[in-house]
C-alpha cells in the first residue's frame, strides 16, 4: 500500500485530462442550454408580464369608458325627466290660463249680458212708468190745471236765483227783447197777460212774448229766450223719477256684482288651496 | 489477494506501468464521456428533451446548486473541478459491482493524485479570486509564526482527504473479498450494497470537503478585504 509515483502521476494526468474533456463535452453544453432555457423563460415571463400589463390598462381603460358611458346615460336620462317635468309643468300652466281666460270671458259675456239686460229692464220700466203717468197726466190736463202750472212757472221764475235772472236778461237783449212761451194748451187771454206782465218784470223792459202750443209738452210751460230755456213741467218730476229709478237699479246691480266678486275671490281660493294640494302629491311619492 | 490495483500490472515497458487503476480509470473516463456525448449530441433548450440530457441537467444542476450553497458564489468557475471529482469518484465506486472491476480509488496512489489536485486547486482558485499576494497574505495572519502551522494544515487535511478515500473504498472491496471467503452465500451482497452506499457518501464527502476548502480560502480573502474596509470606513 505504497503511492507508485507512476500511477500518481499518471492519474493527475488523467484526471485534468478528464476534466478537459468534461468541461468541453459535458459543462459548458449542458450550461449553455440551461441558461438559454432561463433566458427564454425570464423574456417569456417578461412577455406574459407586459401583456398582463397592457391587459389591465386596457381593461382599466374600457372600465372608465364603460362608467363614463353609464354616467352620460344617468345624465341624459335625468334630463329627459327634468324636461318631462317642466313640459308638463308647462302644459298644465298653459292648460290652467285657457280655462282661467275661457272663464273670465264667459264670466265677462255674462256680465254683459246682465249689464244690457238690466240697462233694457231699467230703460223699458222707466218708460213704462213714464208713460203711465203721461198718460194719466194727459187725461187729467184740462184748462184749470194749466193755469196752476203758468202760476206755478211764474213763481217759479221769480223765485230763481240772482246769477240765473241776470243770464236770462243778458239773453233777453241778445235776442231784441224777443221770448216764446210754450205750452201743451192754449193759454188763456188773461193768464197770457199776466205771464206777459210777469216776464216784462222780471226784465224790466218790453218784451215781446209769443205764446205757442207744443204736443210733447205733458202738462208743463216752457220760457225759451234764444238760447235759453226756463221750464216748469211734470215732465221733470217723470225724468227725474226715470233717474232715481235708474239709480236704484245700478245700486242693486252693483250690489249683486259685489256678491258676485265675493263669490269669484271665494272660488279662486279654493282653487288655489287645490293647487298647492296637487303640487304636494308627488313629493309624497317621492318619499 | 490483492490490496491495492495497482499491483496488477497489464504491461510493463521501463519504468511504465500499465496497472489496473491507470486502465479502470481509462475506462471510466471513457464511460462518462461517452455519457457526456450522449447526452449532449442531441441537445435541445425547449422540450422534448431526450433522456440522457434531462438525466444530465438534474445531476449538474444539483451540484450548481450545492456548489452555490456552499461557497456563495457563482457555481459555474467550481463546477468542472468539483463536478468532474465527484463524478469521476461516485462512478468509479458504483462500478466496483461490476465483477472483475477494481475501483481506481480503491489505488491510494488514485486518491493522493485526487488529494493533490484539490491541494493545487486551492491556492489556485484563491488566487484567481483574490490575486496572489492577497492570497498567500492569510498564511502569514496573525503573525509571521503561523506560517508553519498554515502548511501543516494544508498538507494534513490533503492527506486525510487522500486516505479518507482510499480507506473506504479499499476496505469495501476488502471486507466484500474477506466475507466471501468467510460465508460466500448471502452476507457478501449485504456488504456490497453497503459498500456501494458508502461510494456514493465518499464521493459526495470528497467533492464537499474540496469545495469547502475552496471556498474558504477565497472567504478568507474576502473577510480580509472587508475588514480592511471597514478600518479605511472608520479612519476615514
Amino acid at each position: 500500500m505504497s503511492i507508485d509515483l507512476f500511477t500518481f502521476v499518471a492519474q493527475i494526468i488523467n484526471f485534468i485530462i478528464l476534466v478537459l474533456l468534461l468541461r468541453h463535452f459535458l459543462y459548458k453544453r449542458i450550461i449553455r442550454v440551461m441558461d438559454e432555457r432561463e433566458k427564454n423563460i425570464a423574456r417569456r415571463i417578461e412577455e406574459a408580464e407586459t401583456k398582463k400589463k397592457g391587459a389591465e390598462e386596457e381593461a382599466a381603460a374600457y372600465q372608465k369608458k364603460k362608467n363614463e358611458l353609464e354616467e352620460k346615460g344617468r345624465d341624459l336620462i335625468s334630463r329627459a325627466q327634468r324636461e318631462a317635468e317642466d313640459r308638463k309643468k308647462e302644459l298644465l300652466q298653459k292648460a290652467r290660463d285657457e280655462v282661467d281666460r275661457t272663464q273670465k270671458h264667459w264670466r265677462e259675456s255674462l256680465q254683459r249680458q246682465k249689464e244690457m239686460f238690466l240697462h233694457d229692464l231699467r230703460r223699458r220700466a222707466g218708460e213704462q212708468v213714464f208713460e203711465t203717468a203721461k198718460r194719466a197726466l194727459k187725461d187729467l190736463a184740462d184748462e184749470n190745471l194749466e193755469k196752476q202750472i203758468v202760476e206755478t212757472f211764474l213763481q217759479r221764475l221769480l223765485k230763481l236765483g240772482d246769477e240765473e235772472k241776470q243770464m236770462i236778461r243778458d239773453s233777453l237783449e241778445r235776442s231784441d227783447q224777443e221770448a216764446v212761451i210754450l205750452s201743451r194748451f192754449k193759454i188763456p187771454e188773461n193768464l197770457r197777460d199776466k205771464a206777459e206782465k210777469a216776464i216784462k218784470d222780471f226784465s224790466g223792459r218790453d218784451v215781446r212774448v209769443q205764446f205757442k202750443t207744443s204736443e210733447d209738452l205733458i202738462g208743463g210751460v216752457e220760457l225759451d229766450v234764444r238760447d235759453r230755456k226756463v221750464a216748469w213741467g211734470i215732465d221733470v218730476y217723470l225724468e227725474s223719477l226715470e233717474e232715481n229709478m235708474a239709480v236704484a237699479f245700478e245700486q242693486k246691480v252693483s250690489e249683486e256684482e259685489k256678491d258676485q266678486e265675493e263669490e269669484n275671490i271665494a272660488a279662486e281660493e279654493d282653487e288655489g288651496a287645490r293647487k298647492k294640494e296637487e303640487g304636494k302629491e308627488p313629493r309624497k311619492k317621492k318619499t | 489477494m490483492n490490496i491495492s490495483p495497482d499491483s496488477i500490472i497489464f504491461w510493463q515497458w521501463g519504468p511504465i506501468t500499465l496497472n489496473a487503476t491507470i486502465v479502470f480509470t481509462w475506462g471510466v473516463m471513457g464511460l462518462l464521456v461517452l455519457i457526456s456525448w450522449l447526452a449532449t449530441r442531441k441537445l435541445a433548450v425547449e422540450p422534448a428533451l431526450s433522456r440522457w440530457q434531462m438525466a444530465m441537467e438534474t445531476v449538474i444542476s444539483y451540484m450548481r446548486d450545492q456548489i452555490r450553497e456552499l461557497t456563495h458564489r457563482r457555481p459555474d468557475d467550481y463546477l468542472p473541478f468539483i463536478g468532474t471529482l465527484f463524478l469521476f469518484i461516485s462512478l468509479s465506486n458504483f462500478l466496483s459491482f461490476v465483477p472483475g472491476f477494481q475501483p481506481p480509488t480503491g489505488s491510494i496512489s488514485t486518491t493522493a493524485a485526487l488529494a493533490a489536485c484539490v491541494f493545487i486547486a486551492v491556492p489556485a482558485f484563491g488566487i484567481a479570486s483574490a490575486g496572489f499576494k492577497s492570497y498567500f497574505s492569510h498564511y502569514v495572519r496573525p503573525s509571521m509564526f503561523m506560517l508553519p502551522f498554515h502548511i501543516i494544515g494544508e498538507l494534513s487535511r490533503t492527506l486525510a482527504l487522500a486516505v479518507r478515500l482510499f480507506g473506504n473504498v479499499m476496505s469495501g472491496t476488502m471486507i466484500a473479498g474477506i466475507l466471501l471467503s468467510v460465508a460466500p452465500l448471502f452476507l457478501p451482497v449485504v456488504m456490497h450494497a453497503l459498500g456501494l452506499m458508502i461510494g456514493q457518501i465518499q464521493a459526495y464527502i470528497f467533492a464537499v470537503l474540496a469545495t469547502v476548502y475552496i471556498a474558504s480560502a477565497s472567504r478568507a480573502h474576502e473577510e480580509e478585504t472587508k475588514r480592511s474596509a471597514r478600518k479605511s470606513e472608520k479612519g476615514g
